[in-house]
């Protein structure tokens, strides 16, 4: 009997060898298995990322690196928030070895991404002149459905009667392979250095006197601005083949222009206004061209050509109603010696502009060169110039960074142009002249600024009198920033003269405020408080509700005064509001209220 | 060859005037600074400026074929003195002016003194013709990686036609900020004019070429050039506006020994 229970114990202990020997030899088997199969897993995933914010816990779970606490977080920050980045996963809790090892396995863009982005605004005030409605509305929204993106935009201005005097819509189709981007509806075109077709609203000149005056577009964008001119209306597509570019573009729309006794365009009607419903858009303009781009990693060569048609004569005879135009433009970044021009030929006047840029970080240059003939059509254009009409300007900018020690950076630059030919109501060729000199000084909560510009012009003063005047502008400014907790406390001191030197009239004005930003959470309020002596224009920028540029003009004795309140809620809507009032003028308060929410 | 050519120099017909133009096609570039490329020609603008070599320099004032400026400027330096001689030379079938000059310099230490003498000599046809001699002055201080120079021309107050020759004051001060970057600011002052703010650059973007560019203030003027660096010899090629004429296009040559 005990030898039986030996025999039994001895193979029941052999059994449970030979079970653990199978177990090993299975598991070596096994390894080898999953191995192949994980490799294979992974390289499927690699193929077609797993969506970090619509996966479900056992797609989750396929990702190797991913622990099922890492999964539970996921999960939990799903619920409010969407995962955008690989910051989020950071914020989430998830290490930044973990991280590391996702990037090529998960995307963020859902199957069926929505989103909407809808802001509508209106503003109010007591105009000065009697008008019908006094009310100025502004709306936009805006789908996006995976690569699609509707837009409707509408605008009416205070005085107009109709609620959608001006719209503008497009649908855009974009995506990363030959078809980059289609739009139908109204859209903008901006190519080479914008002598042809640019954003009308970019500047020239500004304290970043080396970067500013160069102009990198994005070709095609749709048009989204309140602005209710200068768009584009029909189709243009981007399509890329390897290294090249096609812009294609077709545009049939109508714009606003003043018509003489004869129904030749005087000029068009940049304001936007359509106080005379018989002066709406009541002249058609027909653009058809492709544009092409060839880019390498450090140049790109552009070629364009457009054709213009115009259904109305121009007062002006040196301007034809039907054109076409052709401009090359090219960018070559080679070592720190960037070289970027774009020159345009059409009705037989050219336009050109070349620039360069040289130096190191401690001492930049930028030269730039322009020559715009006189009666270059410049409508859509908006290439570097001293003002915004740019026909008949020959001008030379240089521009310098100069940072002479850390934190302290000093922009400068000098323009001088001439108009070689008469223009408007000069009779006689004139020459001006710009020196600009920003001094920035950064300290751990203070910055401070300091400019000083001048700018020195010839122009008529009356139409009376045949006489070129020359008239100079200095500015002096001193601005003083300071961060205190959540607060952000900005000083401004500003003192402009006026010099007529025929006439040898001086006028001169000052200019103070005091604004201060509080910014908590969901929270933003600003508010400014500006005091003013003045015999001259006071160019003042100031914060408004998103959206809105305003350049507030004061002059006289007086003090203006707003204040903005920005509240989000919830994240999907944000409450913009602002009032402002000058107080010594018959202007009276100005209310804007506008609403964005985004889904 | 050297002496040859100073002996030359010294032996030609010193014939100039008194025009405030620049000299080479280095100074159209950088109106009129001098601290920030040194040539042989700079001794023109401050005699304490010293820069072994040759240059001759080329230009039709404003574009205009007629009123051509030529200039020619040699420099050497023995120990601490520095010898230099130069001419310019305005020609116009009607009008000529010439501007020849002797510099000598002497460096101790930082500090660089230098005094030029100058002959001018201007031909109005069927108007006038006379000369005058000029005695011109100039300091210079290199610390490091600011050099200040400070210039007067015409110290003697010397007369031309019963008239005072224009006083020219210079003041330049330049900085290196990097070893490929240098900045020059300068003010000058002219008898009978406002002060003229000038600020210049210069970058090395490789051994073989430098670019130059500079901004001048009442009157304003900007300049840009190029030198092209071949061993000793260097070729600049430059322009400058001016609002109501047309650019000053300029040409030089330059062999430093």
């Amino acid at each position: 009997m005990r030898s039986k229970l030996v025999l039994i114990l001895f193979l029941f202990i052999a059994i449970l060898f030979a079970e653990d020997s199978e177990e090993k030899l299975f598991s070596f088997e096994d390894e080898t298995y999953h191995s192949t199969e994980l490799s294979d897993l992974l390289q499927n995933i690699k193929r077609k990322p797993i969506n970090i914010n619509y996966a479900d816990e056992n797609k989750l779970a396929l990702i190797p690196w991913l622990s099922e606490k890492d999964i539970k977080k996921i999960i939990s920050y799903r619920i409010t928030d969407k995962i955008t980045n690989l910051e989020d996963l950071y914020k989430i809790g998830i290490d930044a070895v973990t991280i590391n090892e996702l990037e090529d396995y998960i995307t963020f863009s859902s199957t069926f991404d929505l989103k909407l982005k809808q802001t509508s605004r209106v503003e109010l005030h007591q105009p000065k002149q009697y008008l019908p409605s006094t009310l100025k509305y502004f709306q936009k929204t805006i789908f996006n459905i995976n690569n699609f993106k509707f837009g409707f935009i509408s605008q009416k201005d205070e005085g107009e009667k109709n609620l959608i005097d001006y719209y503008s819509y497009f649908v855009e189709y974009s995506n990363k392979n030959i078809l980059r981007k289609l739009i139908i509806g109204k859209y903008r075109l901006a190519l080479g250095q914008g002598i042809l077709f640019a954003p009308k609203l970019g500047m020239s000149k500004s304290g970043a006197a080396t970067s500013v005056p160069v102009k990198k577009f994005n070709p095609l964008k749709p048009y989204t601005s309140s602005y209710e001119i200068w768009e584009m209306e029909g189709a243009a597509t981007n399509i890329k083949l390897s290294i090249f570019n096609f812009v294609p573009y077709y545009s049939n729309t109508a714009i606003s222009a003043n018509l003489d006794t004869l129904k030749c365009i005087t000029s068009f009607n940049e304001s936007g206004l359509h106080l005379d419903e018989n002066k709406k858009n009541n002249v058609n303009e027909m653009i058809y061209g492709l544009a092409t781009k060839y880019t390498l990693q450090d140049h790109s060569f552009g070629l364009n050509f457009a054709k213009i048609n115009f259904n109305h004569n121009f007062t002006n005879h040196a301007r034809k109603s039907e054109y076409s135009a052709i401009s090359a433009d090219f960018i070559i970044n080679r070592n720190s010696f960037p070289t970027f021009g774009e020159i345009a030929y059409t009705q037989e006047k050219t336009a050109g502009v070349i620039g360069c840029k040289f130096g190191e970080n401690e001492l930049r240059h930028l030269l730039l060169l322009r020559y715009y003939q006189k009666d270059f059509p410049t409508w859509h254009g908006n290439p570097f110039s001293s003002q915004s009409r740019f026909d008949n300007e020959v001008g030379l900018y240089y521009g310098m960074t100069i940072i002479p020690f850390e934190r302290t950076k000093i922009n400068c630059y000098f323009d001088i142009w001439s108009f070689p030919e008469t223009r408007y109501f000069e009779k006689m060729p004139t020459v001006g002249n710009e020196q600009f000199i920003q001094l920035e000084r950064k300290f751990n909560t203070n910055s401070l600024r300091f400019i000083i510009q001048h700018k020195d012009k010839e122009k008529y003063i009356s139409l009376d009198e045949a006489k070129i005047r020359d008239f100079e502008r200095t500015t002096f400014r001193a601005d003083w920033w300071q961060d205190i907790n959540n607060f952000r406390f900005k000083t401004r001191c500003e003192l402009v003269t006026e010099y007529l030197a025929n006439d040898d009239i001086h006028k001169n004005g000052i200019l103070a405020y005091e604004e201060i930003k509080w910014k908590i959470n969901k929270l933003t309020l600003i508010g400014q408080v500006t005091v003013y002596h003045s015999d001259v224009l006071h160019y003042m920028y100031e914060h408004n509700v998103d959206g809105i540029m305003q350049n507030s003009i004061l002059k006289g004795d007086g003090a203006y005064s707003y204040f903005v309140l920005k509240y989000n809620i919830l994240k999907k809507i944000e409450i913009q509001f602002k009032v402002s009032d000058h107080w010594n003028t018959k202007d009276k308060m100005r209310l804007y209220l506008q609403i964005v929410s985004s889904f | 060859m050297k002496l040859f050519i100073i002996i030359l120099m010294l032996c030609t017909t010193l014939s100039a005037i008194d025009l405030n133009l620049p000299s080479s096609a280095i100074q159209n570039a950088t109106s009129g600074l001098v601290l920030i490329l040194p040539s042989p020609s700079a001794a023109k603008s401050n005699p304490a400026c010293s820069f072994t070599g040759i240059e001759t320099s080329a230009t039709y004032l404003f574009s205009m074929e007629d009123l051509p400026l030529y200039n020619f400027h040699v420099q050497y330096k023995y120990h601490d003195f520095g010898f230099h001689v130069g001419s310019s030379f305005l020609a116009h079938p009607l009008y000529k002016e010439s501007n020849s000059m002797f510099t000598l310099n002497y460096n101790y230490n930082e500090f660089t003194l230098g005094s030029s003498i100058r002959y001018l000599y201007n031909k109005v046809e069927e108007y006038h013709e006379d000369s005058a001699l000029l005695v011109d002055m100039g300091l210079l201080w290199e610390n490091g990686n600011i050099s200040t120079g400070l210039s007067v021309r015409n110290v003697t107050h010397s007369l031309f036609l019963e008239e005072q020759l224009p006083i020219v004051y210079l003041w330049e001060s330049c900085f290196s900020i990097t070893q490929k970057s240098k900045l020059s600011i300068g003010l000058e002052k002219e008898t009978n004019f406002d002060f003229a703010f000038k600020i210049a650059g210069r970058y090395d973007v490789h051994k073989v070429l430098t670019i130059l560019s500079s901004y001048q203030y009442k009157p304003d003027r900007i300049g840009v050039g190029a030198i092209f660096n071949l061993k000793d010899f260097s070729l600049c090629y430059s322009v400058r506006t001016h609002q109501y004429l047309s650019l000053n296009h300029y040409i030089s040559l330059n062999y430093a020994f």
